[in-house]
């Protein structure tokens, strides 16, 4: 009895408490990128000013009709390591993703830049939920990437579980705090980084 | 005999070929004499209504439902580009009097009195200003042009049209082009020192809701590069030296027979006829 007295002591402390730590954590969850702010509309976007923000959309079997596809010159939000940025919205929810890439011919810089931006994501989004570093060959780094992109492809032609393959090269993170996830990851010749909201 | 026989097929073949090809060339001759006719009597036609001050008759040259053959220019008489030009200031000043006015054809005398380069060389915010009102129009209702059919009407602001206004708005809004300036070394596309980024940005700001949506169909690289290299144009070249914009031409740039172009007087900023 005593033992349950101090259970519902304990609880009713510990709810406030709880409740005040997930309020805060939606308060720190850091804003979207580039003065954007997720859940705007695209018009919002479109008259922050965004004069390069234009719609790009390919119409194919199965897009989803409230979709929105955009892109905008990264130069126009200040982002000048990267030269393509796609903004996607939803037509009833508004901003939910951002894409930048930048095409990089020497693996030694876009290590540089992948390097640049762990260092960025640490501070703001705390530990990478996820990290896959394995590279087979670290002198031909983006080699080793296309071979095990290679390999997954023949794989999945023969009806494999590409999964399963071990020692295929990768070299990508994510990391999460609140609503929003980010993946960063190198491909054979480009660096890629992107926003979800969700 | 087998020989003898082939060669009578042969010289049958060749006339054969010989009288299609003559009742083809009669064809065209018929039907150029008939397009002759109606060219003229269309020209002269339209020479009279546009002189009688001619609303409809100016309505219907512009949106191409009157007058349309125009099949060749009809030598000793005014052009049909000066036609044009008269019949968009005919329908301009109706709309100035409140007269009332086809929206189609206000559109299209608007287009007209800008390719016109209407207030050249000192004002040229009076062409941009027909430019404005004519994107306006074109916004608020997008179906404005479908009941044109006419082969001399164009149903959309056409690419050079768009490149102009853009250049022309841009610099007159206080805009940048050194033709002088280097670009920074592993630039990718570049034209007067700047990427085509920061071109894309500047050209879409001057075109700021009034005509940057119909950019949508059009190569991007291909508008920004040739409406900056627009800029080199005497008539630009011209009229930005007279009103002190940020125009800087090229080291050896030549102000004659400019791109095959022909005479330009520097003192009117106009093409000598």
């Amino acid at each position: 009895m005593r033992l349950l007295k101090i259970m519902i002591i304990i609880a009713a402390f510990c709810t406030p408490f709880g409740h005040a730590v997930s309020h805060r954590q939606t308060v720190n969850e850091p804003a979207a990128p580039y003065n954007l702010r997720w859940e705007m509309s695209y018009d919002e976007a479109r008259n922050m000013p965004l004069y390069s923000l234009e719609v790009s959309d390919i119409n194919y079997a199965g897009r989803d009709i409230n979709l929105i596809t955009s892109t905008l010159s990264p130069q126009e939000v200040g982002e000048f390591k990267y030269q393509e940025m796609n903004l996607y919205f939803d037509k009833n929810k508004g901003l939910k993703s951002i894409y930048v890439n930048a095409i990089i011919n020497d693996d030694k810089e876009a290590l540089a830049l992948y390097n640049e931006e762990v260092k960025v994501l640490d501070r703001e989004y705390g530990m990478a939920i996820t990290k896959e570093e394995f590279i087979s060959d670290e002198k031909k780094f983006y080699k080793s990437l296309n071979d095990c992109i290679a390999q997954q492809q023949e794989w999945y032609n023969k009806g494999l579980d590409s999964s399963k393959i071990t020692h295929c090269s990768k070299w990508q993170r994510s990391y999460k705090k609140g609503r929003v996830t980010v993946l960063l990851y190198i491909e054979p010749r480009q660096v890629s980084k992107q926003y979800i909201y969700k | 005999m087998r020989k003898y026989k082939i060669f009578l097929r042969m010289i049958v073949m060749a006339v054969v070929v010989i009288m299609l090809s003559d009742c083809q060339q009669s064809y065209y001759m018929a039907r150029n004499v008939k397009r002759n006719v109606m060219t003229a009597s269309d020209h002269q036609r339209a020479v009279s209504a546009l002189n009688a001050n001619d609303l409809s008759a100016a309505q219907g040259y512009l949106t191409g439902e009157k007058y349309n053959n125009r099949y060749r220019p009809v030598r000793g008489t005014e052009s049909w580009g000066s036609l044009q030009y008269r019949a968009a200031k005919i329908v301009t000043s109706a709309a100035e009097n409140a007269k009332n006015v086809r929206d189609d054809a206000l559109y299209l005398a608007y287009i007209s009195l800008f390719e016109a380069e209407e207030g050249l060389p000192e004002r040229p915010d009076i062409m941009l200003g027909y430019m404005h009102k004519a994107m306006a129009l074109l916004l608020a209702n997008p179906q404005l042009l479908d009941k044109i059919d006419s082969k001399n009407v164009s149903t959309l602001p056409s690419q050079f049209t768009l490149e102009r206004y853009a250049v022309w708005q841009y610099l007159s809004d206080g805009g940048e082009i050194d033709w002088r300036k280097k670009a920074p070394e592993g630039e990718g596309y570049t034209i007067a020192g700047e990427n085509y980024q920061v071109w894309n940005i500047r050209l879409k700001k001057a075109m700021w809701n009034r005509g940057d949506a119909f950019l949508q169909n059009i190569g991007k690289e291909q508008f920004i590069h040739d409406a900056i290299d627009y800029s080199q144009f005497p008539v630009i070249a011209c009229v930005a030296g007279r009103k002190g914009w940020h125009l800087t031409l090229p080291e050896n740039y030549t102000k004659q027979n400019f791109r095959g172009g022909g005479s330009f007087d520097w003192a009117s900023c106009s093409a000598v006829e």
